[in-house]
């Protein structure tokens, strides 16, 4: 059935090179979409569906939210991160940063999840983020 | 031997390949809960050699067998990752027959495996996730592309030998 099949042919060299080609077109244009939004971003802090927290990443701080003192966030540079949690697997964690509007980390085992959103669109209903 | 002691097999070797790839830690530069397509090994033998329908079963059940053993999120990421992975193998073997070696087909593959996982996470977490992630999830699809399509030329005789 497929004896005929060529091995890497000068075709799939150019379809790779097309594909890095448009991989390297879109990180040009975040890149100079990221350079032009201004440093309002806020992140939102979700714990079971709703929204306990809204911080700003403007100002570093290390803290938790009131309702779960066993995990820990940092922001930094205009990022947040995890910094330490009571959950067996930690994927929170190393998650990392996140700093871009739309990013999410999130602690599954313990309901929370970070998310950063732009100043201007909060006035959205944002009570049922996940099932909405 | 018969094609279903063979996907029998085949889909024990996807729950392995699975498991492990759940187990590694999650990527740098991409989003959590988005996964290596080791799988796609078996699942693009299985196009070629068994069936496309087979190839489909094959994938629906492995996200099943996904959702089982980690939870609805992963299992849905799953399902999509490797239905649109399978659909667009297949539309390239359609429209392109012999002309595509196994690695760019692969390449398609894990690319689409990768932006139907992500698109997923975007909808559900409502971000606009596939925008930020779309470089990095087209270089990492090559890369696996080329590991799983180098991977799948070098198991061939073995997978034709137990098949017979």
């Amino acid at each position: 059935m497929e004896s005929n099949r060529r091995a890497f042919s000068r075709l799939d060299a150019l379809i790779v090179l097309g594909i890095l080609l448009i991989a390297l077109l879109f990180f040009i244009f975040r890149f100079i979409l990221d350079k032009s939004t201004p440093d309002t971003r806020e992140c939102s802090i979700i714990l079971n569906n709703t929204i306990v927290k809204t911080v700003s990443l403007q100002n570093d701080q290390v803290f938790s939210i009131s309702e779960n003192t066993n995990v820990v966030f940092e922001v930094r540079n205009n990022a947040i991160a995890f910094t330490s949690s009571d959950c067996p697997d930690k994927v929170c964690v190393q998650t990392g940063f996140i700093k871009h509007n739309g990013q999410t980390a999130a602690c599954l085992p313990n309901g929370i999840i970070l998310k950063i959103v732009s100043n201007e669109d909060l006035d959205e209903d944002q009570i049922d983020v996940i099932a909405n | 031997m018969k094609k279903t002691a063979f996907m029998g097999i085949m889909l024990a070797v996807i729950m392995v390949l699975s498991v492990l790839e759940h187990m590694l830690p999650p990527i740098p530069l991409m989003p959590p809960n988005v996964k290596l397509g080791l799988s796609n090994i078996i699942t693009m033998y299985c196009v070629f050699f068994i069936g496309k329908s087979h190839a489909v079963m094959l994938s629906v059940i492995k996200s099943a067998f996904v959702f089982l053993i980690r939870g609805p999120m992963s299992g849905f990421l799953s399902l999509s990752g490797g239905l649109l992975s399978i659909c667009v193998i297949v539309m390239l073997v359609y429209f392109f027959k012999d002309r595509l070696s196994f690695i760019t087909i692969s390449i398609f593959g894990a690319i689409s495996h990768n932006i139907g996982q992500i698109t997923t996470f975007s909808l559900i977490m409502k971000t606009n996730l596939i925008f930020y992630y779309f470089p990095i999830l087209l270089v990492s699809g090559i890369i696996m592309g080329i590991v799983t399509g180098t991977l799948l030329n070098v198991l061939l005789p073995v997978m034709h030998k137990v098949l017979r």
